[in-house]
């Protein structure tokens, strides 16, 4: 008869093996660790969203790419929900301030390329100088600011007609083209663009989550005391984070405003923050390639769901989902994964089988 | 300069009203530590309920009184059964399952009653006095009435009542609190209970400035939340003195500037107040024992 045992404590190989299991499932919990294993996971998800995106019809595939271009704000927006647990609803301003800084300085005459990095470096200034007083709050009171940022600024780009189009809004460049492919639109070049341009931020921001910067944000975040006894300035690191995310949001918008082609003040309201946030919750603020997920979560989800649900009814099915992901206990869908993951690690490779 | 008495003396009539908005979600705050994002949903239930008595021939004090009730019971319920209970992972869930809530509300409201703004009664357009040769209609009167009586009423509630000062205990120290007897579940859902029947309350007043839509509430949570911002979180006299403010200055901009430009001199002067104040005017500052 076989039955599986422990292996008794006694093991010389157990000490170490139980101190991996313990290290794995910190790993799990606080994002940090298992940097290959997650690099790899990152790459293989990336590979199967393009290939997904490939195989689906033009309408999909174009609902793939904005998701793509979602993650990237998720993936921004995380790191000041997941390090420092505050809530950020302006991540749609970050998408808005890029976007039309870049229709802005493309249609001025600049080159698309060139447009794109000025645009992103305004908004990431604006976003840093932003971030000084926000950070004044703390926790979810952060969400109050960023809030009330996110009601103006559909207003606040119909009052600045003269650069943004006000009403009509303002075209963005359509023929774009690297390495001979055309990045606008529902084009192939645009979904290799947007996921190659997510897997780079998303390794930065695995290895700089597991790098001193990570830590000191994950100290600040989980006690601003630990971080100020450890020599780390709170205000400092918070606007840091703070202004990564905003950098991550520009991104974002540069790539929405080729992958749409037109931008206008309706494109980023108040509940574009609301659904990024939303995203990073149900996906898991903690997880580089669960931003992904998330993305997916705001993108793609309410054009599958159009099939079942009626349009005025996506709301319900978000918030349903994430009322369940909180009851799970708010850690998201990618944490999860890679807890069953870790199971089923340690049920194959932990135990060992004798003959009783 | 008739212009400008015009926009300060409405302003400061308008402003009581956001006020209103504001003291709905100190009441919260004082009892739970966070701040609720569905109390404009909460209202908007309320005030659909309380729209198809009025078009069923209710007249207008009964279908004000069922609008408080549906939203008290409604915000009860959302806090009973919703968000007190996910406080057992931390005050960031809770508070975006009020983002989740507020969610699955509008998106019943939308798939029952549909997204298109409808008008709403109001006390009276006819008019009741005049300050300086602006004249206000009764409803701006009992706007301006009501909510003064409200904030007279949590002012005392919170200060001289003993459930007033065990909600705002229950925030202070919880431990202490507990080992004192008070019932801290209780409490939280009353002010989950009294919240939402100041949503409604606040929506009898904004629904025929508005129009009553599925949104249209929720307009005014924005005001509401710079007030406590501004005001201080856990001060309702901060929220009155702030909404009031907050009422003038928009009607300033809006008169003298570009009504496009309300929302960011709002969130311009709430960031400018928390370089100078943090704590917001008259909130009150942490202390930590070193």
């Amino acid at each position: 008869m076989t039955t599986t045992v422990d292996r008794p404590t006694a093991d010389p190989g157990s000490a170490p093996r139980r101190r991996r299991r313990l290290s794995d499932r910190a790993a799990t919990t606080t994002g940090r660790g298992r940097v290959g294993a997650r690099l790899a996971t990152l790459v293989v998800a990336c590979l199967a969203i393009f290939a997904f995106g490939q195989s689906s019809t033009p309408a999909i595939k174009y609902a793939v790419i904005l998701s793509v271009v979602y993650a990237i704000a998720v993936l921004g927006n995380n790191a000041v929900l997941g390090l420092l647990g505050e809530m950020n609803l302006s991540s749609g301003v970050s998408m808005a301030l890029g976007a039309y800084a870049f229709c802005y300085f493309a249609n001025d005459g600049m080159g698309v390329v060139a447009a794109a990095v000025a645009a992103v470096a305004l908004s990431t200034a604006l976003a840093a100088i932003v971030a000084i007083p926000t950070t004044r709050l703390q926790g979810i009171f952060t969400a109050l600011a960023t809030f009330a940022l996110a009601y103006a600024i559909p207003t606040l780009a119909i009052y600045m007609k003269e650069y943004t189009g006000g009403d009509e809004g303002t075209p963005a460049p359509f023929d774009f083209e690297i390495f001979g492919q055309l990045v606008s639109g529902s084009t192939t070049g645009m979904l290799v663009a947007a996921l190659v341009v997510f897997a780079v931020l998303a390794a930065a921001s695995l290895l700089m989550l597991n790098a001193a910067p990570g830590r000191a944000a994950l100290m600040v975040g989980e006690s601003e005391l630990a971080g100020v006894t450890n020599g780390f300035n709170p205000r400092v690191i918070k606007v840091l984070v703070w202004t990564w995310a905003g950098f991550a949001g520009a991104v974002a918008g540069v790539l929405y405003a080729l992958t749409v082609g037109f931008i206008g003040p309706t494109g980023f309201g108040f509940m574009l923050g609301v659904w990024i946030l939303v995203g990073g919750v149900v996906a898991g603020a903690r997880s580089a390639w669960g931003a992904l997920l998330g993305g997916l979560f705001v993108g793609l989800v309410p054009v599958e769901l159009q099939s079942y649900v009626p349009a005025e009814g996506t709301s319900i099915v978000f918030g349903v989902i994430l009322l369940l992901a909180l009851l799970a206990g708010g850690n998201g869908l990618a944490q999860w994964i890679e807890r069953i993951g870790l199971l089923i690690k340690e049920r194959t490779f932990g135990r060992k089988k004798v003959d009783a | 300069m008739e212009l400008l008495q015009t926009s300060l003396i409405l302003g400061v009539v308008v402003g009581i009203v956001y006020s209103l908005s504001g003291a709905g979600l100190v009441v919260i705050f004082r009892t739970s530590g966070y701040i609720s994002f569905t109390q404009g949903d909460i209202a908007a239930v309320g005030l659909f309920v309380g729209l198809a008595a009025y078009n069923s021939g209710a007249g207008y004090v009964w279908t004000a009184l069922l609008v408080i009730a549906v939203s008290t019971l409604v915000g009860g319920l959302v806090g009973a059964l919703i968000t007190v209970p996910l406080e057992k992972h931390g005050h960031l869930p809770a508070a975006l399952s009020t983002i989740a809530t507020a969610l699955i509300i509008s998106g019943l409201l939308n798939l029952t009653v549909g997204g298109d703004p409808r008008s709403f009664p109001e006390v009276s357009r006819s008019e009741a006095l005049s300050i300086l040769g602006v004249q206000m209609s009764w409803s701006d009167v009992a706007g301006v009435l009501v909510s003064a009586s409200v904030f007279i009423g949590l002012g005392v509630f919170f200060s001289r009542s003993r459930m007033g000062v065990a909600m705002r205990a229950v925030n202070d120290n919880k431990l202490a609190g507990e080992l004192l007897g008070v019932p801290d579940r209780r409490l939280k859902l009353v002010s989950w209970t009294v919240a939402g029947a100041l949503s409604g309350l606040l929506g009898l007043f904004v629904a025929p400035i508005l129009s009553l839509s599925t949104v249209s509430v929720n307009t005014l949570l924005v005001f509401g939340f710079c007030a406590i911002v501004i005001g201080g979180f856990d001060s309702i006299f901060g929220a009155l003195v702030a909404g009031t403010a907050i009422g003038v200055m928009t009607n300033l901009t809006s008169t003298y500037l570009d009504p496009n430009l309300v929302p960011t001199v709002l969130w311009a002067s709430m960031l400018l107040v928390l370089l100078v104040r943090p704590n917001g005017l008259f909130g009150r500052r942490k202390l930590v024992r070193v």
